[in-house]
């Protein structure tokens, strides 16, 4: 090859390179994205789905929104992204929920809690329950609690998650209700809810502190019973045979409510406009219609009432917490 | 001889991690084992295990050479993880495979051109097709 | 057999046949690639595959279609080229002899419709046994599991080249890397320095990447310049084809056998491979005709191989535990595309499980096409200059890494596991036990205590059911068999 030529082709090469940045440049920055602090196909890919949709079906913003996925530390690499390296950025959300309070409350999050970020809004919520297979015999919380009192071998809890994640919690906090110790019964933790049906299901397991959304299609299917749900209300429509606990007499109630968050530094007008934004989403039938094609009940806080709403449930937690043992 | 100074120094990371095992520290576990035993046998079996390299082992394939060459690629490659958000992806790219080529042997045309080539082939799929974020480069501003 | 004719009706839409060609020639175009191989095969599709976020049915043909592609090939290469990274010995020694006569079309005619046929046959094997399988699997609780990873664990400690030992080590620094993270039962962290980038511990791709793919090329670059440039012209004649049915017995035996040992759990490729072409050295040994003795391996070692790598699918599908280095990263591969291989994915997911079956027969077709097609294509790729390769493989490295976890600090783990890697190999430690200590370090320790934690603290349930005692006492009947040998070697 002579050498003038190749000369020629570097010269191109780098007028592309330079095109290209320039491009990227203009590219990156129309873009609002939401961060998904978790593997795709999770509930916070939901939550972010929910929103990029909405806004889609809606119109209500002129640049489409993307989904970026950063699992890590259950939540905690995406909120040390966004309170750290990201603090004035004015494009990108973040998906949170009751589990990542209570990381918080843990202090699972690193160097930074519930006040690092600028807190937006929750839009839906899902319930916890207390499943079981259908072939067991107990059909009320005081047969299964009895039955764990006089033979804990036969009532083996089982969940996807670990000691300290919301659905220990939520078993945790019904055995202190009806006056047991959570460190004496068995409890077997799962990589995932599915896993954990799943060994409901073959009777490895035998109780269920779950989530509704996840457990709905068994629950039609007629293989997994819900002896609770956690929730203040019995909840209408679909699901109003189901007593939920405190009538049966344990007063627990634990929503898994799904929001936002945004970078402490942004600046003030764009936070006006994400929580205008959602305001008015949260009005759209639209937006109606894809909470509940998700599976989601309705749970709409937004704003200042969002920030003291966050900070009150991440206090709980902590005395929860701490009441369990879980942190020193 | 290196054989078993390598030896060597997995037992003292073994040793290291045993400290670190040791530290675990367990609210409470559903199971007899909880989170500590594994990581502290492992440890264990690492401190332990390299003394038969050291006393046992026959020298036979003992020894090596570490060539000039990978070490030169190892600095390269150091620099280009250094480099990579700083300067962003395309021309650190650019300068490590130019860098990379010339160390393998080729000459300064080669390597430039292998350079440029793969960093805009790359930047070209991967943002475009795969809609993947690669960093730009801090010194322009960009993030 | 309802359910092959609907996986076939699955997989004849074009959006898969695509993805499924796609897979082949990459898998066969990086097993042909010196320096590559399956393993960084895969590694080196994953951030494409990853970023390019597949639905999990395709992303399973889609790895599939490279892993049994590079197996096809690795006979390419060994038979052209004398390289030391090659890893089918035999089919080396044979087939570069082969080349060296000037039979290199021959050679490479033998291995590709060996291939073929021992994945075919496999195949086939697979399909039969698929219904037999579902109520072996459904029994597989905790205890089975960590009966079944220690056996793995103790094939590969035992069974493997090198020293016990240096194993062993390899072994528990792959355990060690599994360990960062949070544990999931307790949620406590362990090794994590106070970084929140590891709190899930230390990502599949980093490890793969670094310890194969940059120790690879660490490895690579120390070689000198490259091999001469293949004189011959690689011509097939029709005699050629008449004189694979010669060996048309040793072909379906040898696949039975590479069948066989595929699809026990803790064996691969290779050693299906090396234990075919010692058997059929022996049932041949009365004959002396040195060309066919040389086709005869070939024949062998590949046939075996392949099959042994479509059977590898089995344990690796239906229990998620794999046998081999490549089985371990594409079990790694498919976690990261959100297949869950196991009893329950096994069960569940019939439908999947015929698709990939009816992708393998295609597949397995389409291979042998682009192998007779493309031969002297491929033959020269071999020839490509390192200084090409070298800075493509860092940089797919780099940029996989980063696709997948954006930090810096993932980089810098690929690199330093990189230079373990490296000083491993240059000290004839073994990675495979490190990668599989890895991969089944976790499993086997939530297993453990998970079955700790049904039975209450009793250990006799590992011990308990026939799957668990079949086990073990296999994994003695291996330790004893070593054992004898090495005390014959002493006297």
């Amino acid at each position: 090859m002579k050498d003038r030529f190749l000369e020629l082709k570097l010269k191109c090469y780098l007028f592309i390179i330079v095109f290209g940045i320039l491009h990227s440049y203009a590219f990156a920055v129309d873009n609002l994205e939401c961060i998904a602090p978790a593997k795709p196909g999770g509930g916070h890919d939901l939550t972010c789905q929910l929103l990029a949709r909405s806004l889609e079906l809606t119109h209500l913003s002129d640049a489409p929104m993307v989904i970026r996925y950063m699992p890590g530390g259950i939540g905690a690499l995406a909120y040390n992204y966004i309170a750290g390296a990201k603090r004035k950025s004015f494009n990108t959300v973040v998906a949170f929920s009751t589990g990542s309070a209570l990381n918080i409350a843990q202090r699972k999050f690193g160097k930074y809690d519930e006040g690092s970020v600028r807190w937006l809004g929750a839009l839906v919520t899902d319930y916890g329950i207390i499943g079981v297979s259908s072939k067991s015999r107990w059909r009320s919380l005081k047969d299964l609690l009895d039955t764990l009192r006089k033979r804990p071998d036969l009532v083996i809890f089982g969940a996807g998650g670990s000691i300290g994640s919301q659905d220990w919690m939520k078993s945790a906090l019904l055995l202190k209700s009806a006056g047991i110790d959570p460190k004496k019964i068995r409890y077997v933790a799962y990589e995932g809810g599915g896993e954990a049906i799943n060994a409901l299901l073959s009777g490895h397991i035998h109780v269920f502190p779950g989530d509704l959304a996840e457990s709905s299609k068994y629950i039609q299917a007629g293989k997994l019973i819900v002896l609770a749900v956690f929730s203040e209300k019995r909840i209408k429509p679909g699901y109003s045979t189901i007593p939920i606990a405190t009538e049966q007499g344990f007063p627990v109630v634990w929503p898994i409510w799904r929001g936002y968050y945004l970078p402490p530094e942004i600046p003030e007008e764009d936070y006006r406009w994400w929580e205008n934004t959602l305001r008015r989403l949260s009005t759209t039938t639209l937006f109606e219609e894809e909470r509940q094609r998700l599976g989601f009940f309705p749970f709409t806080t937004i704003g200042k009432d969002f920030e003291n709403f966050v900070k009150t449930n991440v206090q709980e937690m902590r005395q929860l917490a701490q009441e369990f043992g879980l942190v020193k | 001889m290196k054989a078993r100074i390598i030896a060597a120094l997995f037992t003292v990371i073994g040793a290291g991690l045993l400290i670190l095992s040791l530290q675990i520290s367990v609210p409470f576990s559903y199971d007899p084992l909880g989170p500590k035993p594994f990581p502290v046998f492992v440890s264990i079996a690492l401190i332990i295990l390299p003394f038969w390299i050291i006393f046992f082992a026959p020298d036979k394939k003992a020894d090596f050479t570490i060539e000039k060459r990978s070490v030169k690629l190892i600095l390269i490659l150091c620099i280009y993880m250094a480099a990579f958000e700083y300067f962003g992806f395309m021309v650190s790219t650019t300068f490590t495979c130019c860098f990379i080529a010339r160390t393998v042997g080729s000459n300064r045309m080669q390597g430039w051109l292998t350079g440029l080539l793969i960093s805009i082939v790359f930047y070209g799929v991967f943002r475009l097709m795969l809609d993947a974020q690669l960093p730009l480069g801090k010194i322009f501003g960009i993030d | 057999m309802f359910g092959l004719w609907s996986g076939f009706i699955a997989v004849f839409n074009t959006t898969h046949l695509i993805i499924l060609f796609a897979g082949c020639l990459t898998g066969l175009m990086t097993g042909i690639l010196p320096g590559i191989g399956a393993v960084n095969g895969i590694a080196l599709m994953l951030p494409f595959v990853y970023a390019y976020s597949l639905p999990p049915e395709s992303a399973l043909i889609l790895l599939a279609g490279i892993y049994y592609g590079a197996e096809y090939g690795k006979g390419v290469t060994s038979i052209l080229q004398k390289s030391p990274v090659s890893h089918v010995h035999t089919t080396q020694m044979n087939g570069y002899a082969l080349t060296q006569r000037g039979f290199a079309g021959k050679a490479l005619l033998f291995s590709a419709v060996s291939s073929f046929i021992g994945s075919l046959l496999a195949v086939v094997g697979f399909i039969t046994l698929k219904p037999f399988l579902n109520p072996i699997i459904s029994r597989f609780g905790p205890a089975e599991y960590v009966a079944l990873i220690l056996f793995v664990f103790i094939l590969v400690l035992f069974l493997f080249g090198t020293a016990f030992i240096k194993n062993l080590i390899g072994l528990c620094i792959g355990m060690t890397i599994a360990i960062v993270g949070l544990d999931s039962a307790t949620g406590t962290l362990r090794f994590a320095f106070g970084l929140p980038e590891l709190y899930d511990g230390i990502d599949f791709i980093i490890v793969v990447i670094g310890l194969f793919t940059l120790g690879e090329a660490l490895l690579l670059i120390e070689q000198t310049t490259n091999t001469r440039r293949i004189e011959q012209k690689i011509t097939i004649g029709f005699n050629h084809v008449k004189a694979i049915f010669k060996h048309c017995w040793s072909i379906i035996r040898c696949s039975l056998i590479g069948f066989i040992i595929g699809g026990l759990p803790g064996t691969g490729s290779s050693v299906a491979g090396a234990a075919a072409y010692h058997i059929e050295k022996h049932i041949n040994r009365k004959k002396t005709d040195a060309d066919g003795a040389d086709e005869k391996g070939i024949v062998a070692a590949v046939s075996a191989g392949n099959a042994a790598a479509i059977s590898a699918f089995i344990p690796l599908l239906s229990l998620g535990i794999p046998g081999s280095a490549t089985t371990a990263v594409l079990l790694g591969a498919m976690l990261m595309m959100s297949l869950n291989p196991g009893p329950m994915f096994f069960i569940q997911q019939t439908n999947m499980i015929w698709m990939l079956l009816a992708s393998m027969l295609v597949g397995n077709v389409m291979l042998l096409f682009m192998n007779g097609l493309f031969i002297r294509f491929f033959s020269r790729m071999i020839q490509i200059p390192h200084w090409i390769l070298v800075p493509f493989i860092v940089v797919v490295s780099f940029v996989g890494v980063y696709v997948v976890q954006h930090t810096m600090l993932s980089i810098a783990i690929m690199l330093i596991l990189g230079i373990v890697s490296y000083l491993l190999r240059k000290l004839d430690y073994s990675i495979v036990p490190v990668i599989l200590g890895y991969i089944l370090g976790e499993p086997l320790e939530v297993q453990l205590r998970r079955a700790l934690a049904i039975s209450g603290g009793e250990v006799g349930i590992l011990f308990q059911g026939f799957i668990n005692q079949l086990l073990w006492i296999c994994a003695l009947m291996v330790i004893l068999f070593r054992l004898r040998q090495k005390i014959r070697v002493f006297r």
